[in-house]
């Protein structure tokens, strides 16, 4: 093993550390994987390389930088964590993937997407120190990333400001009571985290590139290391980031990088089914604290409106039996019509929509119903899609055929994932989706003579048409209908027994256990049914799109699914449909409203705004914005139901 | 007697639900007074109004003369005014000493006595020195709860607020942790006591209300509550 692959994996680790330290911090302190620290740290790392092209010095662009990333992270803090407080972490975390897009838009449109060269804080040398070569500025960068480390370490563990930040993250409302100013406190923690992403960008970039995403890339790269070492613990964190540095250095040095996510995944994973919180992370133990919090109103949310509906009014004209089947009748006839009214791109827009209506119904079993956090999905629709792909272009499958063995093998696939990750929870299981979605595509790529690599393949629909029938409409009816029979499969599961059974898991495990609910079964069975319905989705998508490549179906899909779940309303049909078309809609919406030059920058962050609006006017998503009554003679409420009642 | 805590019409509880109807009450200076009644009462809500924890939609709090309606639990706590909930509020990942230490939180002059302060806490309660450096996940509910107390002592309150000390504790470690409320109200500090165990609550303080639904039924000393105790109850 060769000296200079242990440097370059040390320092590659440090970079890690460097990384996750601020990501560290804010998840410790508030429970909050805050998405947007790689985007925070790009910004910072943009007004240093401007204050320089001004002719500042570099300590005057460094403090430039630094009081940016801190200003950034006060803003994230003030405006998204704050008014979100009473939501749960996942919500809050998807959240923070707002002010990411936004800010990657933003530079894009500032500075373009060329990347720059943003010099270090000391001249570039070269040091040969006994048998290790290596430049001034990488020296630096692990000198620094320690003394940072040690500060932090002992900013919280040794002073009464670290005291204080300890006890907020344990029990907010008993920390207030015993005269910590808890906002304050939390500012504290993510004005500090702002300032190690400037620093993190300051130090990372001379040694790579200062590109709009190029950080936002890397925080998601070094999670791994953050899971190794354990979310909960910064000496883990530095453990986990050079170990997993010195780890993907020699992989990479005698196996080659084009396996790299494919090892991320498979490191994290066995080392999470033998230490599940990571080589020195744990259990975090919080103070059991009446939940009135919960209860405040933030005051940016929008009153539920509520609709009465007199029941016996349309029940005589209409019998209560027939209700359901002429609602679904209604349905099917308006997407029957769509091919006729509308041209090709609306029929594929609205194709695309059923496409990822059938992917968001398996998300929301998973994350909506049972809780479990995935952002993974997007690895089950590409192994979906290649198999319905490598099956019809080598051995001319019937499609039927082919379509039902990617379901079963994407189901098999999440069954074997299950198996691994059951006992994992929270952060955790997220981020080892993230990995997972990351592999998928580096395998699929790996066999390129049979796969096309990178380049991708062609997709034959695997059946020919009589004269005169587009192929589109074809394909969009019978997109159409899986949708629907899906949607109603997944309507009555939820509402049925199982489905009782899956938010009962979410609620309390505990609580669920000891009702006599199987748990690890029942969150095994969710996860099977999302990967089986990403499976399908990718098989259709392939269909519909034609062709194939690895980045196809990237991690920012599964984002914008599980976006979608949250947005549309947990646990509920409509809110579902509502997501599904949120994430479709909108980013047309906003390519075909912006000139087309800078349609491509703005989209995402586009995106990003509509998010952050949804969820600080209906933070329980749209499907609450509306509330039905049933209102009877007797004029007494009999019923009451709300599209997302379920969802609390 | 001065006047040291009092509510005045005070209407509070949590969303739609109104818990208190306009209760209105007084705690002299030094004294103990005692919160009675049975669950759902609105005992708890009337420590969690006094320390700001929840807000009142109407009525007036006043500390000492001054209005402290609808101020921050930080702010509160910082007065000299401290809350033990229910639940003890245990930080189970931090250390005795960590938890007793962020008893100073509230005043910054209590800070410079941390020593003598945790000194005074272990001679009250002796069984917590050889803890002082375990987690706190690691009490029994006797030792959490005496934490609980000298955690709130650290900062030499002039009131001291308990909501169901007694809640789970053996007989025997009922008795100790009244006896401790004995000696801190001797040495002068205001106790606001909710209590279900009304016989221990009543035999240490001067006062007594007693709540039913969100309003005072009942009100007086506590050797005229003690005669009328199963009235009290069983109304």
């Amino acid at each position: 093993m060769s000296v200079d692959v242990v440097v370059g994996g040390l320092l590659q680790g440090v970079y890690f550390l460097l990384m996750g330290l601020g990501v560290v911090l804010v998840y410790r302190q508030s429970g909050v994987l805050n998405f947007a620290h790689g985007a925070t740290a790009t910004l910072a790392g943009y007004i240093a390389y401007s204050l320089m092209q001004l002719g500042l010095p570099y300590p005057a662009a460094a403090i430039g930088a630094i009081a940016t990333g801190v200003i950034v992270a006060l803003l994230i803090e003030l405006l998204i964590v704050r008014p979100l407080a009473h939501q749960e972490h996942m919500i809050i975390g998807v959240a923070t993937f707002g002010p990411g897009l936004i800010i990657i838009a933003l530079i894009g449109w500032l500075w373009g997407q060329a990347p720059f060269a943003l010099r270090g804080p000391l001249p570039d040398t070269q040091l040969t120190i006994g048998a290790v070569r290596i430049g001034s500025n990488e020296l630096l960068s692990i000198i620094l990333a320690f003394v940072l480390l040690a500060l932090l370490y002992w900013l919280l563990i040794r002073t009464r400001f670290g005291l204080a930040v300890r006890a907020v993250s344990e029990g907010p409302l008993t920390a207030d009571m015993l005269g910590i100013d808890v906002p304050l406190a939390r500012s504290a923690v993510w004005a500090i985290s702002g300032a190690l992403a400037a620093v993190a960008a300051l130090l990372i970039t001379p040694h790579n590139v200062l590109g709009p995403s190029f950080l936002t890339d890397f925080m998601i790269g070094s999670f791994a290391a953050i899971v190794l070492g354990g979310m909960e613990s910064i000496v883990g964190l530095a453990v986990g980031s050079l170990l997993f540095g010195l780890i993907t250095a020699e992989f990479s040095y005698y196996v080659g990088g084009r396996l790299q996510s494919t090892l991320n995944f498979v490191l994290i994973t066995v080392l999470l089914l033998v230490l599940p919180y990571g080589i020195l992370g744990r259990r975090l133990e919080r103070v059991a604290e009446p939940r009135i919090g919960s209860l405040r109103v933030s005051r940016f949310n929008v009153k539920q409106m509520v609709v009465r509906v007199p029941v016996d009014a349309v029940e005589r004209v209409i019998p209560r039996r027939l209700w359901w089947p002429l609602t679904l009748v209604g349905i099917g006839a308006i997407l029957a019509t769509v091919p006729f009214g509308f041209g090709s791109l609306a029929v594929f827009t609205v194709a695309s929509l059923g496409v990822m209506f059938i992917a968001a119904v398996g998300q929301n079993l998973l994350s909506g119903y049972s809780g479990q956090i995935s952002v993974g999905q997007s690895g089950f629709i590409t192994a979906g899609a290649y198999t319905f792909a490598l099956l019809g272009h080598y051995w001319q499958v019937a499609p039927v055929v082919s379509v039902l063995v990617a379901v079963v093998l994407s189901a098999i696939l999440a069954v074997a994932f299950g198996m691994s990750t059951i006992r994992l929870s929270g952060v955790y299981l997220a981020l080892l989706t993230l990995a997972f979605a990351s592999a998928v595509p580096e395998v699929v790529a790996y066999p390129q003579d049979v796969t096309g690599g990178q380049l991708g393949m062609p997709v034959l629909p695997g059946f020919t048409l009589g004269p005169g029938l587009p192929m589109l409409s074809v394909i969009y009816w019978i997109i159409a209908a899986i949708a629907l029979v899906v949607g109603i499969a997944a309507h009555v599961l939820g509402r049925g027994w199982f489905g009782r059974r899956l938010l009962a898991v979410r609620d309390s495990e505990a609580g669920a256990a000891s009702i006599g609910i199987p748990v690890a079964l029942t969150k095994l069975v969710a996860l099977t049914l999302a990967g089986a319905a990403a499976g399908l989705a990718g098989a259709l998508s392939s269909i519909l799109v034609g062709f194939i490549a690895p980045d196809s179906y990237t991690v920012w899909l599964s984002v914008y699914l599980l976006v979608a779940v949250v947005i549309g309303g947990r646990a509920s049909t409509v809110g579902t449909v509502l997501g599904a078309i949120f994430i479709v809609v909108i980013p047309v919406l906003a390519s075909s409203a912006l000139a087309s030059s800078t349609a491509a920058v703005w989209s995402q962050g586009f995106f990003g705004v509509a998010v952050l609006a949804v969820l600080w006017l209906f933070p329980a998503g749209l499907a609450s914005i509306v509330r039905f009554v049933a209102v009877r003679r007797s004029s007494t409420e009999v019923t009451s139901k709300t599209f997302a009642s379920v969802a609390g | 007697m001065a006047v040291c805590l009092s509510l005045q019409d005070i209407r509070s509880g949590y969303g739609q639900v109104l818990a208190l109807q306009g209760v209105d009450l007084v705690v002299d200076e030094g004294a103990c007074v005692v919160l009675l009644g049975a669950n759902g009462a609105g005992k708890s809500t009337v420590l969690r109004t006094i320390s700001g924890v929840v807000r009142p939609h109407h009525g007036a709090v006043r500390f000492r003369g001054q209005d402290i309606t609808g101020r921050k639990p930080h702010e509160i706590a910082r007065l000299g005014i401290a809350h033990i909930p229910e639940g003890r509020g245990i930080f189970p990942g931090l250390t005795v000493m960590e938890n007793l230490r962020l008893g100073t939180f509230g005043l910054a002059e209590a800070a410079r006595q941390e020593r003598p302060s945790v000194d005074r806490v272990c001679a009250l309660f002796p069984a917590l020195r050889p803890k002082l450096n375990d987690p706190g996940a690691s009490l029994s509910g006797g030792q959490q709860q005496m934490l609980a107390i000298g955690r709130g002592l650290m900062s030499h309150p002039a009131v001291l607020m308990l909501d169901e000390p007694s809640l789970g504790l053996a007989p025997v470690l009922i008795d100790q942790v009244f006896e401790a409320l004995r000696q801190i109200k001797a040495q002068g500090t205001t106790l606001l006591l909710v209590e279900q165990s009304a016989r221990h609550a009543l035999a240490l303080a001067d006062h007594g209300y007693v709540l039913n639904r969100g309003t005072v039924v009942q009100r007086g000393t506590a050797s005229e509550l003690t005669a009328n105790l199963h009235q009290a109850y069983l109304a």
